[in-house]
């Protein structure tokens, strides 16, 4: 019987960030992993988890389009690995932190969000609340061109954009 | 109908059991007849009492309910094979009868029946609540006392500030104009700015702690209500419609919010003040404080006449608007079929002629206020007017000063005031009572599988037998009948059949969202009935043909049916259940939303998604209602693959239409008409050419047959 336990012991490898190697390869712009004496190259780094649990990775076979290994904690690699790592995630992965709401106004069926984010200012086109999605404290917003935007705490804002937020949620 | 009435039908040493009204007379006209039910026979007599049957239970052999067009009719067959009608009734009492068959049937069967409690049946159904609706509503504000309590009381202090104000104006005109003290103005003109500012800053304290409790208590009503519906089974969508219970958790609140955060503390502000500004008027002026008494009589008479007729109203009222929710959530979700079928004029009509409802419900209360309200203001108005002049002649012969009328004018406003305010809270206070009544008719259902005191928490291997069971929705309307088989621990078995045998019905009974009306059903040879509803069904998955993905991350819709699990755990299961590859691909991978209903998803990842849900748990039964018969071939091929990899070793039901998606199976068990009439291998199905085997001929090959089914 192939039960979730016995599949997650003897299928998935979850394996420790020391036992690891993750190298740039300039080449082909993508990652090498060097794991139990193999080398594994052109490999894609997948986040399963980027909002709750955004330091779980899975590294994965580009050629074979199989996981080859899960990194329950990216932290713990080494700081080598981990710039490499994250250079290829961050470009893969980008969503913009809101930090700060300026101005929040609606036209038609659309709101436009005048925002601050950790990677500079935006203008973007939200189309309806079915593009916002509450978790909790966190927000994330698909504009109108599928564009991704994260409120990380919304607890966590100034009071002016927590009143120009509640325009739009 | 009183149990005296009975007893001219009664024999010597008989004893009366139940009676049951019927809806329709012998001949089929609208009327009444009874079922009576004694120890010894039964018997229908008409309204008189007059006996038309009369059959003896030693000679009943079985009993039977037929179903017609529009009316139905209990029937026995006697022992001689003879059929004896006893009684027609139209189908809204269907579940009656029903009820009254299975004591007929216990009775026959000389099962021990509980004579006490049969003797309940005599009489009316009435709901038995053991508070009024409003005393069960201010139990919720009770864990609020202390918020409440500073409510009232700044309400009731700022009524004894508004008596100073006319006080001041009487030492106004009497003392400072026409007494010509001077000095006194600024010392009045002062006290009437402080008692203002004081009174302006109680009812900032008052506002704040009302609506505070009235919010927390419908927080509390709300939460309350929502588990009590989660205790039930998912039957009771049978009897209330989704749309209704929602308006009942929505709508219903909050038309009590208003008792909750201001009626109360009105009513107990207008008690204090009437008592209050009673004795300043009667200290003042006793003889016109007896004119101003003249129109409580009229009011009081009003409300009595207004509260009779205005239950009705609202409830029909609140009933419209309840039409509305359930069309609602029905056509909403439905939205895409209604666009394929292009039906959106006749929707809109069905809408429009349920809010014509609302409209026609909402002006007939509106009409109800009109006949009492206007009228009882004018009462109070023309009291005024009498007092005006009877003390304006009291003050022209010199028997009253000027400042001591105006004084007592305004003290009489005061008076109505209060009085006018109960009058007029007559109408919400019964609107929140109408829905304090709904609230409560929920809240007093008690659900109607529950965990046996006994129950245990099993560790199931697998082992399922069905023995001899009979069931059905409504009584005696059997959808299954004598069902009898067993499933080993580890077996795969497919169930087939045509559409409506009573496949699904035998999941429902397994889950327990229903108990067999006969039979029993034992899982590792324990009746299910013993076993706790939680530990039962946590250690059953089941996928169906149309699986429900809740409104949240794909994450957390496979953790539903794990919700501890680790992330680990969460891809694992989304792997065997050939989901993983298609998630990650998703923007946010397994933190994507699925949408109201999975509706960000198409049928195969729901499918999928909803596999992964059902063995993320490690169900030890699982059950795969038509899990496939809504993917195309492609997916159908993926979900085959996953769905045969978890099924190994573990107990599997499968549930299809489409053979080939059971054919595998360990055995098949083929039901038709709520009987099984087949169980074997594909093999000795087909070898044996009866329903299985046409099914499988009709499905594959080239020449369809004609299957009679």
């Amino acid at each position: 019987m192939t039960s979730v336990e016995h599949y997650v012991k003897t299928f998935l490898k979850i394996t420790d960030p020391n036992m690891m190697k993750i190298y740039y390869d300039n080449s082909n712009d993508a990652l090498t992993l060097y794991l139990d004496g193999v080398v594994y190259r052109n490999v894609d780094p997948i986040k399963p988890f980027p909002l709750s649990n955004p330091n779980y990775v899975i590294l994965r076979s580009k050629s074979s389009g199989k996981d080859i290994c899960i990194i329950p904690d990216i932290r713990i690699l080494d700081e080598n690995s981990l710039k490499n790592l994250e250079y290829v995630i961050n470009k893969k992965y980008f969503i913009p932190v809101i930090i700060k709401i300026n101005e929040i106004t609606h036209t038609g069926e659309f709101f436009i969000c005048n925002v601050k984010t950790n990677k500079g200012n935006r203008l973007f086109k939200v189309w309806g609340r079915r593009n916002i999605f509450r978790l909790g404290n966190t927000i994330v917003i698909f504009d109108s061109d599928e564009n991704l935007y994260l409120i990380e705490n919304y607890e966590k804002l100034d009071k002016k954009s927590k009143e120009e937020l509640m325009k739009m949620i | 109908m009183q149990h005296k009435d009975f007893e001219t039908i009664l024999q010597e040493a008989e004893k009366l059991l139940a009676c049951f009204e019927s809806d329709l007379t012998e001949d089929g006209m609208f009327g009444c007849s009874f079922l009576i039910i004694t120890d010894k026979r039964i018997v229908v007599s008409d309204a008189n009492f007059s006996i038309k049957t009369s059959v003896n239970l030693s000679d009943i052999a079985s009993v039977k309910m037929e179903d017609y067009v529009g009316n139905a009719e209990l029937k026995v067959v006697l022992k001689d094979c003879s059929t004896v009608s006893l009684i027609r009734f139209s189908r809204s009492l269907r579940q009656k009868f029903g009820d009254a068959a299975r004591i007929i049937e216990n009775l026959t069967l000389l099962r021990r029946v509980e004579v006490e409690q049969l003797s309940e049946e005599v009489g009316e159904e009435k709901p038995r609540f053991k508070t009024g609706p409003i005393l069960y509503i201010l139990k919720f504000i009770t864990p609020y006392k202390f918020l409440l309590t500073v409510g009232i009381l700044t309400g009731i202090f700022s009524i004894f500030l508004g008596l100073l104000p006319p006080y001041f104006m009487k030492m106004l005109i009497d003392d400072v104009i026409i007494g010509r003290k001077e000095g006194l103005l600024p010392q009045v003109i002062v006290a009437i700015i402080l008692t203002q500012a004081v009174s302006s800053l109680l009812g900032v304290a008052r506002s704040y702690c009302l609506s505070y409790v009235s919010l927390k208590a419908m927080y509390n009503i709300r939460v309350k209500m929502f588990n009590h519906i989660m205790s039930f089974q998912p039957s009771i969508l049978d009897t209330y419609e989704a749309g209704r219970l929602i308006s009942r958790i929505t709508d219903d609140v909050s038309r009590v919010n208003w008792f909750l955060s201001w009626g109360l503390e009105q009513f107990l502000r207008s008690m204090v003040s009437l008592a209050s500004v009673s004795v300043m008027i009667f200290i003042l002026e006793p003889r016109l404080s007896l004119i101003a008494l003249i129109p409580i009589p009229i009011l009081g008479l009003g409300v009595f006449l207004f509260n009779r007729k205005s239950r009705w109203v609202y409830h029909y009222e609140w009933r419209r608007w309840a039409d509305v929710s359930a069309l609602l959530v029905d056509v909403i979700p439905g939205f895409p079929t209604v666009k394929s079928h292009v039906m959106e004029k006749a929707e809109e009509e069905k809408l429009k002629l349920k809010l014509s409802d609302v409209i026609l419900a909402g002006l007939r209360s509106t009409k109800l206020n009109l006949q009492f309200f206007p009228m009882l203001g004018f009462v109070m108005s023309a009291g005024t007017a009498i007092i005006w002049w009877i003390g304006g002649y009291e003050v022209l012969g010199g028997t009253l000063t000027l400042g001591t009328l105006s004084a007592f004018i305004s003290y009489v406003s005061q008076f109505y005031s209060p009085i006018w305010n109960l009058v007029s809270m007559v109408e919400p206070v019964k609107r929140a009572s109408t829905a304090g009544e709904r609230i409560q008719n929920i809240m007093n259902m008690e659900p109607k599988i529950k965990n046996a005191s006994d129950s245990i928490d099993l560790k199931i291997k697998g082992g399922i037998v069905f023995d001899n069971v009979s069931f059905g929705y409504l009584p005696y309307m059997y959808v299954l009948k004598n069902v009898s088989f067993e499933i080993k621990p580890g077996e795969k078995i497919g169930i087939v059949g045509p559409t409506g045998g009573g496949k699904t019905t035998i999941v429902k009974l397994l889950m327990r969202f229903y108990d067999p009306d006969e039979g029993r059903i034992l899982i590792d040879g324990v009746d299910i009935r013993k076993i706790r509803l939680e530990s039962l069904r946590r250690q059953i998955g089941i996928v169906s043909q149309e699986p429900r993905l809740f409104n949240d991350t794909i994450a957390n819709n496979i953790r539903y049916g794990k919700p501890d699990a680790s992330p680990e755990e969460i891809i694992a299961a989304a792997k065997i259940a050939a989901a993983h590859d298609f998630i990650i691909q998703k923007p946010l991978g397994y933190d994507m939303p699925c949408g109201e209903g999975g509706s960000m998803l198409s049928g195969g990842e729901k499918q999928r998604i909803a596999i992964a849900r059902a063995i993320i748990s490690n169900p030890r039964i699982l059950i795969l209602d038509e899990a496939t018969s809504s993917v195309d071939t492609i997916t159908e091929d993926y979900i085959k693959k996953a769905l045969d990899e978890i099924s190994t070793g573990r107990t599997t039901i499968i549930i299809a239409h489409r053979l080939s998606t059971v054919k595998d199976a360990d055995r098949l068990i083929v039901v038709d008409n709520g009987r099984i009439v087949e169980v074997g291998t594909h093999e000795e199905l087909l070898r044996k050419n009866g329903l299985y085997a046409k099914l499988w001929n009709t499905q594959f090959l080239e020449k369809p047959v004609e299957v009679k089914v």
